[in-house]
């Protein structure tokens, strides 16, 4: 290839990147009631399952699961956007509420 | 593949934006939270001196409190005495009493009463700064419950916002000091960031301690998850977590009368250096009986008033409480502390305010930048799409707008007639109409003008309240500042001066709107006159 082909080549201008859409991404709805519903229901569960297995009062776990459900609903609100599907998203929320509950039917509700 | 940094720019993004206008309303409204007490002054302008409270007639004022209340609600569950400090809701002594009968139905009586027993005059009905501030998780039309779980969920996805713009950030420190002005997209993205870091702890901060706040209602199942549900779940999630405020059942029998003055002694001596600010009296008069003496919440961050207890009957002391930080409860009650600032003196006080304002215009120029995002990435001669164009025009009617609104409900406050029944709730609604007149203006109107209209009304409508003020009140700057030889009101004085700095930056961004919308219009003309000098293109040969 002769320089004068390699040269034009190189200063040859970026083809323009094509425009977003103005909308933009779509609205991520299953993603939002995910982390809104299972993610609300996973941290008090959670946080409550955690908090029963410590070796303190049950008024003082309870305030402790009150302290920490809010940051637990927060890391659950960014696992939710940042996994790669939504419906992973509902598999590991509802795994981590169904072995929440299992901890708690011991620790709390007495029905192991 | 999707990296972290690009979901949580979509996720920050459709956060905002689907709470952004009731977050802008959570934190302008609960920015005014920092000044409740000064706002319920200036919004009672007949309110009597305060009642004084010393050394020598606390015994005396809460002696003759006690019986007031027991005239006014016999036999009561309890009895709650808040003598007046420097930024009480009231100067004056207020009693509340309550009582549950048999059937769970609850009375309550509730007074104020100047030093000598009898009852202050009357003051305008009013909401005053106490229902303004508290708008901000209640939504004043909605039960207060509903409120407090909208509150918690709106709450977390500005945690969650928050969160997700940090992540977002690539040069957090470098944005602090970028602002390119008129750029477009690009000065409203710099605007954003400034105020978004330059207030970042405190956003961090308010937005915990406010889920915080409600957390006991948004996070119900948590008590059912811990305790189970049956008919005694409640009366054992009370006993168990707060001791101090299970009911007990009353005796029958006499009691003697109730010792303030040996109480006061004793509190003295084992709270040393505390002012005793209210006692709460459980079970009046019976054998049962057990009475609270607390000192000022406002004293310390952990808004645990240090207290003591005593068993009427013995005069025994059953319980000190002191300030130290003891246990998860108290974890929580500093950041709620934190949360309502009522530690906070006058300057740490405007911090606060100012810090709240900035969280307003994190949130205000969020939702600008989102629509001017979208219009830049239309490609030329591309019509905006319906949803665009109807959230750029709403953004104005509620950015602007619920500012105007607030000003308009101080204009209410002195300018509804004082006698009208239901005075207070009209001057909330004043507020929301007229919030709601500067939605459908902005809607009417292309939103670079309403932009510039509304600003401008804003800037006018504030500036004019110390004015209206001095015209309806004799609580007016002329008389409010301290001067020479004259100690004033700061109090009151501050609330006019806030108007006037309000008034002000909106006058400035309503220059700062007029002055793009000529140059857009400049721009525009140029690139007609230049079409129009172009030659025609020939057609080809």
């Amino acid at each position: 290839m002769s320089e004068a082909v390699i040269m034009s080549e190189k200063t040859k201008a970026k083809p323009a990147k094509p425009k977003k859409k103005a909308g933009g991404r779509p609205p991520p709805w299953g993603r939002l009631i995910n982390a809104t519903l299972l993610g609300y229901i996973a941290s008090a569960l959670s946080s409550s399952a955690f908090t029963s297995l410590l070796p303190i009062p049950r008024a003082e776990a309870t305030f402790l699961s009150l302290l920490i459900a809010g940051l637990i609903y927060v890391v659950i609100f960014i696992y939710v956007f940042a996994v790669k599907t939504w419906q992973k998203g509902l598999y590991v929320l509802l795994a981590l509420s169904v072995i929440s509950a299992l901890i708690l039917s011991v620790t709390r509700w007495g029905l192991i | 593949m999707e990296t972290l940094r690009q979901s949580m720019t979509w996720m920050h993004t459709w956060t905002g934006l689907l709470f952004g206008w009731m977050l802008y309303f959570m934190f302008l409204t609960g920015s005014s939270g920092y000044y409740d007490t000064e706002i319920d002054r200036w919004m009672k302008p007949e309110l009597a001196p305060a009642v004084e409270v010393t050394d020598a007639n606390q015994v005396a004022l809460f002696d003759m409190a006690l019986a007031r209340a027991e005239e006014g609600l016999p036999e009561a569950d309890e009895h709650r005495i808040f003598l007046p400090d420097d930024r009480s809701f009231s100067p004056y002594i207020n009693v509340f009493s309550t009582k549950r009968d048999e059937e769970g139905k609850i009375s309550r009586n509730s007074m104020f009463l100047l030093a000598d027993g009898s009852t202050p005059p009357e003051t305008r009905e009013t909401a005053g700064g106490q229902r303004l501030y508290r708008m901000h998780w209640t939504y004043h039309y909605i039960p207060r419950f509903i409120g407090e779980i909208i509150a918690g969920l709106v709450t977390m996805f500005m945690f969650a916002a928050i969160i997700s713009g940090i992540i977002t950030h690539k040069k957090i420190f470098k944005d602090f000091f970028t602002l390119r002005l008129g750029k477009g997209q690009r000065s409203w993205l710099d605007s954003h960031n400034i105020v978004s870091v330059m207030s970042l702890p405190f956003q961090i901060m308010i937005t915990f301690s406010g889920l915080l706040l409600v957390v006991t209602t948004f996070f119900i199942p948590i008590f059912v998850a811990q305790y189970g549900w049956s008919s005694d779940t409640i009366k054992t999630i009370e006993s168990e977590m707060f001791p101090g405020r299970a009911k007990i059942e009353r005796a029958g029998e006499p009691a003697p009368p109730i010792d303030f003055a040996a109480m006061k002694a004793a509190f003295e001596a084992e709270l040393p250096g505390e002012d005793i600010s209210y006692a709460t009296i459980h079970n009046s008069g019976d054998a049962t009986s057990r009475v609270f003496m607390a000192a000022r919440i406002e004293d310390g961050v952990l808004r645990r008033s240090p207290s003591v207890g005593f068993e009427v009957a013995s005069g025994d002391v059953i319980r000190v409480t002191n300030r130290n930080v003891r246990d998860t409860e108290d974890v929580i009650n500093v950041l709620e502390g934190l949360h309502e600032g009522l530690f906070a003196g006058p300057v740490l006080r405007i911090l606060y305010f100012v810090s709240g304002l900035l969280g307003a215009a994190m949130i205000a120029t969020g939702l600008v930048l989102w629509t001017k995002k979208r219009r830049q990435n239309l490609r030329k001669g591309e019509a905006a799409e319906r949803n665009l164009i109807v959230i750029e025009r709403i953004n104005v009617g509620v950015i602007a707008g619920l500012a105007i609104g607030i000003a308009a409900y101080f204009y209410a406050n002195r300018l509804l007639p004082v006698g009208i029944a239901g005075r207070a709730n009209m001057e909330l609604n004043v507020l929301f109409l007229t919030w709601l007149a500067m939605v459908v203006h902005s809607l009417a109107r292309p939103p670079q003008k309403a932009w510039i209209e509304q600003l401008a009304i804003a800037a006018a409508i504030f500036m004019l309240i110390p004015v209206m003020n001095a015209l309806t009140s004799s609580i007016h700057l002329g008389n409010t500042l301290p001067l020479p030889g004259r100690p004033g009101d700061m109090a009151l004085a501050g609330v006019d001066l806030w108007m006037l700095v309000i008034g002000a930056g909106f006058a400035y961004a309503a220059r700062i709107a007029a002055r793009k919308e000529a140059n857009t219009r400049k721009a525009d003309r140029k690139t007609g006159k230049a079409e129009k000098a172009a030659p025609a293109p020939q057609p080809a040969e």
